[in-house]
C-alpha cells in the first residue's frame, strides 16, 4: 500500500550505505518482506524501478524473499511457524495468529519487518 | 579484473515507526495512561463507541482523553469534546492512517498526568493502519453490520494485527441481511484464541463486556 514511500526510504538508505564503499556497479539489492506486512512484492519491484532512476542503483535488480511468520505462545511455550487457513473464500492463504499446538495467544517473533539484507556489487 | 562482492546491511525499513511507537508506549506508561488504538472502517461507529465507553469510564471516576485522527476536519474532535472527553484533533492532511510520529506530536498538547485512559481514533481504513503501530497498550478494530458480512475475509491483515475485534450495530443486522455468524467464523478461523465482540453502541449491548476485555 505504501510501497513507493517505503521504497524511497530504502533507496535513500542503500545509497547512503554505498558511500562507504568503492563500487563500480550495483547488481542486486536483497530485501526480505514480512508476511504480516502489507507490502506487496510486485508493487515493491515497480516502485524500485521508478525510485532508482537517475541513481547509482538504476538498472540493478531488487531480489525479494518473504520473511516467514514465527510466533511464541504465551501459554505452552511453543515457538515456530503458524497454521494457515486455506479457505478459498479468503482467496489467499491466511496465517492463523493463535498457537498451532494449544490455540493460545501468541506473540509475533518475526514476519512484521521489511529488511534490506545485502547488496551484490562490482568493486572498482 | 572486477570483483563481485556482497555488502551486508540489515536495515529494517519499518523500524523508525516501531522505534517511535516504543517511545510513545513508554511515555504513556510513565504517566500511568492505559491506551487503545481504535481502528476500523469508515462509518463503523468508532467515534460513537469511544464516546459511549468514555461515558462509562468517566462514571467509574476515570479521566478519559482521546486523539481524533482524521484526514481533515474537526467533526469527531468536537463530538468527543462535547461528550466531556479531553480531546486533541489530529489531521493527517493526506495520509490514510496515523503513525507513531503524528501521535507523539498530538501527545505534546495533552497533560498526561490528568489522564487515566487514552483512546486514539485512527483514520477510517481497514488496510493501512495495520502496518503502523502507535505504541498503545491495545489495538482494537471496529466494523459494523452495514458494511457486509465479508469484512474479515476481505481485510484479514488488520484483524491479525488487532488485539480485539468489534462488530457494531448488531441491532440493525436483521434489516441488512447480515449473517453475523459468517463474520464470526471468519474471524475465529484466523484468531482461534479470541472472540468477536458483538456490540450495539445505540442500545448499549455488549459494552460492559467490551470494557472488561479492555481491562476496565
Amino acid at each position: 500500500m505504501h510501497e513507493v514511500s517505503v521504497m524511497a526510504g530504502i533507496v535513500e538508505a542503500v545509497l547512503k550505505h554505498l558511500e562507504n564503499y568503492d563500487v563500480e556497479k550495483v547488481e542486486e539489492v536483497h530485501l526480505t518482506i514480512g508476511e504480516l506486512t502489507n507490502l506487496g512484492a510486485d508493487q515493491m519491484v515497480f516502485a524500485y524501478e521508478i525510485v532508482t532512476r537517475g541513481t547509482a542503483l538504476e538498472g540493478s535488480q531488487l531480489v525479494i524473499e518473504p520473511e516467514a511468520i514465527a510466533v511464541s505462545c504465551r501459554s505452552c511455550g511453543y515457538q515456530g511457524e503458524v497454521d494457515y487457513v486455506e479457505n478459498e473464500e479468503f482467496h489467499n492463504s491466511i496465517p492463523v495468529l493463535s498457537c498451532p499446538r494449544c490455540q493460545g495467544s501468541v506473540d509475533v517473533v518475526s514476519g512484521k519487518s521489511c529488511t534490506v539484507r545485502s547488496m551484490r556489487v562490482v568493486e572498482r | 579484473m572486477h570483483k563481485i562482492t556482497e555488502i551486508g546491511m540489515e536495515l529494517d525499513v519499518l523500524s523508525e515507526n516501531k522505534r517511535l511507537a516504543h517511545r510513545n508506549h513508554h511515555h504513556l506508561q510513565d504517566h500511568g495512561v492505559r491506551s487503545v488504538d481504535v481502528m476500523g472502517s469508515i462509518g463503523a461507529g468508532k467515534t460513537a463507541l469511544i464516546i459511549r465507553l468514555a461515558e462509562k469510564l468517566i462514571a467509574k471516576g476515570l479521566r478519559v482523553a482521546a486523539i481524533a485522527g482524521d484526514v481533515t476536519g474537526e467533526d469527531d474532535f468536537k463530538r468527543m469534546r462535547n461528550a466531556g472527553i479531553l480531546a486533541v484533533n489530529c489531521n493527517t492532511g493526506k495520509e490514510c492512517h496515523l503513525d507513531a510520529h503524528m501521535v507523539e506530536h498530538a501527545l505534546e498538547g495533552m497533560d498526561l498526568d490528568a489522564v487515566d485512559v487514552l483512546f486514539i481514533e485512527n483514520v477510517g481504513n481497514l488496510v493501512c493502519p495495520a502496518d503502523f503501530p502507535l505504541g498503545t497498550d491495545l489495538r482494537m478494530v471496529v466494523i459494523s453490520v452495514t458494511e457486509g458480512d465479508d469484512m474479515v475475509r476481505k481485510h484479514p491483515d488488520i484483524f491479525l494485527h488487532s488485539d480485539l475485534a468489534v462488530l457494531n450495530k448488531v441491532d440493525v443486522a436483521p434489516y441488512v441481511d447480515m449473517d453475523i455468524s459468517l463474520v464470526e467464523n471468519d474471524y475465529m478461523s484466523i484468531r482461534r484464541d479470541r472472540i468477536l465482540h458483538r456490540i450495539s453502541v445505540k442500545n448499549g449491548d455488549g459494552l460492559e463486556e467490551l470494557l472488561g476485555a479492555l481491562g476496565f
